[in-house]
This record gives C-alpha cells, structure tokens and sequence, in this order.
C-alpha cells in the first residue's frame, strides 16, 4: 500500500484532521489503561491454541510482543497519520505473516483493543465520548485495512516463490533423475577400468591422475545435483540445539576459504542456534561461498553474532565490491544471478531455509559490522525458549 | 547364507539385482562378480518376483523406480515373506518415505544413486553380516 492509497482509505472512512486531533487528545487518558489493554490482549491470545500457536518463544517473546503492542497503540493515538506510521504499521501485517498467524485473528485481536478503548472512551464526557469512539473505530478499522493489505503482498510473493521453486522442484527431479544413472555407470566403469588395470599390473601416473580427475568430477556433479534437489524439496526443519561454532567448521571443512582470503570469526564460542543442522550448514556454505568468490585475492570475510531478541542473530560479511544497488531488490529471487558459473538458487535457498525457521534474512549496509565495504548479510533465527 | 560376509566366501552369495538401465546393471553386476559375489539380473520387479519364487538368494539390490512395479513395492512384497532378507534400495533421491521405511526395516537400506562401487561393496557385505544377526534373533 502507499500513501496515496492509504489517504483514499482515510477519505473513504471520514478520518481526517478533525479526527486525527480527537485521538492525540485522547491519548493521555488513554495511556494510563495501555498496561491493562495488554495485558488483556494477550491473555485472551493465550487461552486460544491456534492463535497462541504462533507465539513460540515461550514469555520472553510475550514481553516483547507486550512492549511492541504498547508502542503500537502510542503510535495509534498520535494524530500523525503519514508516510512514516504506514511504513512502521505495515511492518506488523508482515510480522504476522511470519510468525504465520491465522488471518481471522487479525479482526478479533483488533475487536479486543477496539472493546478496550471505546470503554475507556466512554468514560469522557458528551460530544467527545461519541467523537473519540467513532475516531477510535476509524483508525483501527484503517490500521485493519493496512494489515490485511501487507499481509495478502507477503503472502502472494510467498506462494509466488512457491511455485516457481515448485516448477524447477520438477525439472530438477526429473534431471537429477536423469544424470545419476549414467553418473552411476561413468564412476562404476572407471571403478572395473582401474581393477582391471590393477589386474594388469599396470601403474601409469597420467592414467591416475586423469582417473582421479574423472572421480572428482563426478562427485562434484553429484553434489551439484544434491544441492538443487535440496534446494526444491521444501523439508520442514528438525531443529536441535547447534554451535554455530561446529557448523561453521563443518561448512569450512568442506569449503575452505579461497588461499588468501582471511576469515574472521567474532562471536561467543558457546553461541547455539535451535536449528536444523543440514540446513544451517547449507545457509553458512552458500552465504560464505558468495563471500569467497566476491572478495579479492586477499580479501576479508567476517562471520559475527550473538545473542538477539529470543533468537540468533548473525552477520555474514566481506570486504568485496558489495551489491550494486539496482540487484538488491533481486538477490534472493529464484535464478537471479551475477556470476557467470552460478546457479542463481544460493541466496534464494538460503532464504528458503530461514523462512522455514521462522526467522530473518536481509541484505544489509554494514555500517557496524568489522566489514564495512562489501556485503553484509544479517540472519535471525528464532530459539525455543525466546 | 552365515558365510556371505566373509569376503573369501562371497562366491557362496547371490544376489538379485532389479535394475532397468541396461548400462549400470551390467556394470554393478561386475563390480559385484569381481569381489566374487554371485549376480542374477532382472530389469523389471515383476521378473524379480518370478525369479524369487524360482530360487533363493542372500540379498536384493534394486533400483526404486523401475518400469512397471516399483522397487519399494518389491521390497513390500518380499517383507510378507521374508523380514531379514537384506535388500539394498537404490534411488537418485533420499526422500523422506524411503528413509522412513529403512528405519523401520533393519534389513534395509537406501543407496543414493550415483552409485559408489566402494560404497556398494561395504553395504553388501556389512547387510549380509548383518542377516546372520537378525536370524539369529
């Protein structure tokens, strides 16, 4: 939604000046209840399993959903209506949309704050009881308009991404189908090729050196075939608790720093994640492959994080050329590529991976980050306990 | 049967392979005949059903998609009869049904495909020893 179309919205309910003004004073009055409106917002969400099935980070998350509402209900009441309270309310349809919140809930969440403010309303005197009520039903029908708004964009790109991983999910199952059997008979003859050279006595280092070649080239396929099937089957992750210190070095086992290129590690040994392993692994393996191949002979890439909002945050940066800002709208689609020799899935499967666990992926500008001149990813993954 | 992971009695093993690419059949069936296994070849699993009924075998490798009858509705039917019968499954792709059945099933399991020759001789010999366990069960 943008401005322009949130004003029609205005116009169309009858909210304006007059209407805005009625809310900012009301506010004061309205204030010294906001403990107790949520209080009984999320009492009422907590006695309801499918609605509370959407909080999964235990009290801890409360509290900061509670302090969120607070805020959300400080901004209701401000008589500013801009660009800027779009902006910050439509972040909210979208935060629903992730933590996947039933849609319906939206209305009687909203119906339950609706309850609370018009009750206290009440309590003011005449004319301005029957203003501020009917104001107060505007803006949260508007704030309803604004959330279900974002949350149908959210969700349409996400059945979007859906389908076209779904339709190369086919194409990748069939090829992958396709390539392993003669995978399979490449490797096995050059298996019975060198038994029989063994037979012979024969001991050639070109003969070894190619057949090693051939060996090698078939795993890597192999993966590569792996990787996509990976990418297009859409598993549901089995979350444990995982160092980020151990998937690291498992992910650097396998794909070790370009030589000369300095990897640089900044974050507590102890730091766990509550994630899947294979796809933890896979997230670190694409975001610091990009890294390596983007950086310089002698580059940097950095790997920070801590402990963040009842989750994991973590930074993948480097000291490359950074994304040109005409690709930042781009990265994370599906076959959006800059490199010759990529595949165009990495970051798309990296977002994939995070947004089946519940969490957060975001090209970044890395003004704080030890690495300020190149990429910066940022990642959240949520935790068990919040 | 008892002698079949002993790997200078792998001649006393059979083993049926199911598999439909004539190219891979060939070659797995010498792979194994090199290390002195014993290999009768069918493309299909319905040939594998007729052949079993024919005679008996230490193992069963097949593929999972085959023309005609599937390997895991194969291995289903040979399940009704026989539980410690080690099959080895061979697919391009390790979904989760297939992991599934192998973690219900001790006697079998999955082999992604490409198929290693390395890994195809350890799984061999390791589900033969792993049938004189269960039967002695």
């Amino acid at each position: 939604m943008d401005v322009a179309h949130f004003e029609s919205l205005q116009r169309y309910v009858g909210f304006g000046a007059s209407q805005a003004t009625c809310l900012e004073h009301f506010l004061p009055q309205a204030r010294q209840h906001f403990d107790a409106i949520v209080d009984d917002f999320y009492t009422t969400l907590e006695a309801h399993p499918s609605a509370n099935a959407a909080i999964t980070g235990g009290p801890a998350q409360v509290e900061r959903l509670k302090r969120t509402l607070v805020g959300w209900l400080n901004s209701l009441l401000s008589g500013k209506y801009d660009a800027d309270y779009l902006t910050q309310h439509a972040r909210i349809g979208r935060a629903h949309v992730r933590i996947s919140l039933p849609q319906e809930f939206m209305f009687t969440a909203v119906n339950r704050v609706r309850s609370s403010l018009v009750r206290v309303a009440r309590d003011l005197q005449g004319q301005d009881a029957d203003a501020t009520i009917q104001s107060v039903n505007q803006i949260l029908d508007l704030e309803l308009a604004i959330m279900l708004d974002t949350y149908r964009d959210d969700l349409t790109e996400r059945v979007r991404t859906a389908e076209r991983l779904s339709t190369i999910g086919q194409l990748a199952a069939s090829i992958g189908h396709e390539l392993r059997n003669p995978m399979g008979v490449t490797e096995s003859s050059l298996y019975l090729l060198n038994q029989r050279l063994q037979a012979l006595q024969v001991s050639d280092p070109i003969v070894s050196k190619h057949s090693n070649r051939i060996h090698q080239q078939v795993e890597l396929c192999s993966r590569t075939i792996t990787a996509l099937l990976e990418m297009t089957r859409d598993t549901a992750p089995q979350r444990v608790r995982v160092r980020l210190s151990d998937s690291l070095a498992r992910v650097l086992a396998n794909r070790p720093p370009t030589a000369g290129v300095q990897l640089e590690q900044d974050f507590p040994s102890e730091l766990t994640l509550d994630a899947d392993p294979d796809q933890l692994d896979q997230l670190l393996s694409n975001l610091l492959g990009n890294a390596f191949s983007f950086v310089s002979a002698n580059g940097r890439v950095a790997v920070s994080g801590s402990a963040q909002r009842g989750g994991v945050e973590f930074y993948v940066s480097d000291d490359g050329p950074g994304v040109p800002e005409s690709n930042r709208p781009k990265i994370f689609d599906v076959l959006f590529t800059t490199r010759t020799h990529g595949t165009g899935l990495g970051l798309a499967l990296c977002r994939s991976i995070v947004q089946r666990h519940g969490g957060e992926i975001e090209l970044v500008t890395a003004v704080d980050r030890p690495l300020a001149t190149g990429a910066c990813f940022r990642v959240w993954l949520p935790s068990f306990g919040g | 049967m008892s002698t079949c992971d002993t790997h200078h009695a792998a001649s006393a093993c059979r083993l049926l392979l199911v598999e439909d690419c004539a190219e891979l059949a060939e070659n797995i069936t010498d792979v194994l005949e090199l290390e002195g296994y014993q290999v009768l070849l069918m493309g299909t699993a319905e040939g594998a059903l007729e052949a079993l009924k024919q005679e008996t075998f230490d193992g069963i490798l097949t593929d999972l998609r085959l023309p005609g009858m599937s390997g895991l509705e194969l291995i289903r039917i040979v399940r009704r009869s026989d539980r410690t019968l080690p099959i080895v499954l061979m697919t391009a792709f390790a979904a989760r049904e297939q992991s599934e059945e192998a973690q219900r099933d001790a006697a079998l399991s999955v082999l992604l495909k490409p198929v290693n020759p390395k890994h195809l001789l350890t799984l061999v010999a390791a589900l033969a020893g792993k049938r004189r366990k269960l039967s002695a069960m």
